[in-house]
């Protein structure tokens, strides 16, 4: 579904992807991990076309998206999150969900003159399904971290997507909000959906990923099962530091 | 003679507002530092002070001068489109400067320094409004119409994605946002409506000159913005009629003339610091900007 092919890329003198070569497969969960720095947020922005890389393609379902605008990337359905939360804090929880229910809100004159009624319901239940107990009104600013994070995946996966790409979607929540995400992200395995996930669990890795890529300068050092992947010694070292 | 000077406060207070109003659809709810918004302002005036001078009808005028300002908003906007943060509000500032000189400096077209003179009073399908009164009443109905429009924009979900836009563009890029447009679409709003504010002025003041749409005027209407609070349309008309308002209150007070417009001055200064010490959001604001 996805080919990363040969991207590299460097920040000033700094060479933080030196070439990365992998294909993501359709209904399965794929796993980025590797050590601080290895590349992995890198990669993800590169893939979502808020970086340009300095060479390589990326390619989505056959098409070649590597010049592609962000916004455009995000429209043919690859759904992500960030690693640091991207929300707007001087809106409301409903005006998030209401973005990513469709594009309608960007035609300036038909948003004029009709007043869509607010369908409550709908969102409530969202609310509900992710755990989030605030009212749809609540202002971004008055949200905990951890309800941050979790609106922001409630918003990714509620956004009609092909991918999903989870950027540490545990980082830095509580136990009870990580045991919820991670439960969530079970089922969605369960449910076919295709994701890549970055994650410094191995433990979680090992259950839920169907195929694990360790990256390490942005190189790929080793891939494939999770036993595998995870008992090699390239792998090992690269985590324990030189 | 006292209320003639009131109805002049008045007819400059309801422009302001709606320049006001208009520069806080960039500023506040679209989170562009535009420092250039005066030049809408003189685009307007003159677009409107030639076209009626050439016979074209006055509300045809008005619209027009609406138009072309937006077009240079769209203009400035695609300039500037991949500027971000300080860069963005120097250029825009540059933009400023670029049509004050054109102004200033292509007499064949604007008279340059001496001005245009004579600008008519505007005639609405038999509707002459020939004193200050009539005009007062004009420029509150456009005004009103004015805030009405904006206020239905920034209500609405596209309202939503501009201030998306503002708090996170990235983010909004992640929904599948076409940010560029929305920044363009953003600027042009703002434009058309500071354009019309150019066009009331001109046919009220009946005469027109660069010096009136110098850089430096830009300083009020941001007073009046930030004093107001950004993405308050409230805010921003009860603020121009505090700042424009106040300091006129000066005249009653037995002061020689010669200190009153420094005075003026300094209440200027000592209602911004006072509001950026004590209420940084303004009057009425809710947001902050980064
Ligand atoms: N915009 C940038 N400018 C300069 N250097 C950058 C930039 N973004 C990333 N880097 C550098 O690129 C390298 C890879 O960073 P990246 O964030 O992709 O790592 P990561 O694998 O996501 O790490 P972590 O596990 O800490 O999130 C790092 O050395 C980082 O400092
Ligand atoms: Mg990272």
């Amino acid at each position: 579904m996805l080919e990363i092919k040969n991207i590299k890329k460097s920040f000033g003198g700094v060479k933080a992807i030196k070439g990365s070569d992998f294909i993501i497969e359709k209904n399965k969960v794929t796993a980025l991990i590797g050590p601080n720095g290895a590349g992995k947020t890198t990669l993800f922005d590169i893939i979502a076309g808020l970086t340009r890389p300095d060479e390589g393609h990326i390619i989505f379902e056959e098409k070649d998206i590597t010049k592609k605008e962000p916004h455009k990337i995000a429209n043919l359905g690859i759904s992500r999150t960030f690693q640091q939360v991207r929300l707007f804090k001087n809106l409301t929880i409903l005006d998030h969900l209401q973005m990513v229910e469709d594009n309608k809100d960007m035609g300036l004159l038909k948003n004029i003159f009709t007043n869509k009624k607010r369908s409550d319901k709908k969102y409530e239940q969202v609310l509900e399904n992710f755990g989030i107990k605030r009212t749809l009104d609540t202002y971004i600013s008055d949200l905990s971290y951890g309800q941050r994070k979790l609106l922001q995946i409630a918003m990714t996966l509620e956004k009609s997507h092909k991918l999903l790409m989870l950027d540490e979607p545990v980082a830095g929540v509580n136990k009870v909000i990580q045991s919820d995400i991670e439960n969530l992200l079970l089922k969605l395995k369960e449910e076919n959906e295709t994701i890549l996930l970055i994650d410094h669990d191995m433990e979680f890795v090992r259950k839920l990923a169907d195929h694990v890529i360790a990256l390490d300068a942005g190189v790929v050092i080793c891939e494939g099962t999770p036993d595998k992947v995870l008992k090699n010694k390239k792998v090992l070292e690269a985590y324990l530091g030189e | 003679m006292l209320s003639a000077f009131f109805i002049h406060i008045a007819v400059i207070i309801v422009i302001y507002a709606i320049l006001a109003v208009s520069l806080n659809v960039a500023v506040g709810y679209t989170g562009l530092l535009n420092l250039g918004h005066i030049a809408f302002f003189g685009i307007g005036a003159y677009t409107s002070a030639l076209l009626t001078k050439n016979d074209v009808p006055y509300i045809m005028a008005l619209l027009a001068s609406g138009i072309f300002a937006s077009v240079f908003g769209w203009l400035l906007a695609k300039i500037t489109s991949r500027l971000k943060g300080d860069y963005l509000s120097l250029a825009t500032l540059g933009f400023g400067f670029v049509v004050y000189a054109v102004m200033l400096n292509w007499s064949k077209l604007t008279r340059g320094p001496l001005g245009i003179a004579g600008i008519e009073k505007p005639n609405i399908f038999g509707w002459y409004l020939k004193g200050s009164g009539s005009y007062l009443i004009f420029a509150s109905i456009i005004a009103a119409i004015i805030i009405f429009i904006i206020y239905k924009i920034v209500k609405s979900r596209y309202g939503r994605l501009l201030e998306a836009v503002r708090d996170d563009a990235i983010g909004a890029q992640a929904l599948g946002k076409n940010i560029y447009k929305l920044k363009i679409q953003g600027l042009m709003i703002s434009a058309f409506f500071a354009g019309i504010a150019g066009s009331l002025y001109a046919h009220y003041i009946s005469y027109i000159d660069p010096s009136t749409f110098f850089i430096s005027d830009i300083i009020v209407i941001f007073t009046i913005v930030i004093v107001g609070g950004l993405a308050s349309l409230r805010g921003s008309v009860i603020s121009a009629i505090i700042i424009l308002g106040l300091p006129e209150m000066l005249r009653f007070v037995d002061l020689p003339s010669s200190m009153i417009g420094p005075m003026r001055q300094m209440m200027f200064a000592v209602i911004l610091i006072l509001i950026l010490m004590f209420k940084p959001r303004g009057l009425f604001g809710k947001i902050d900007l980064e």
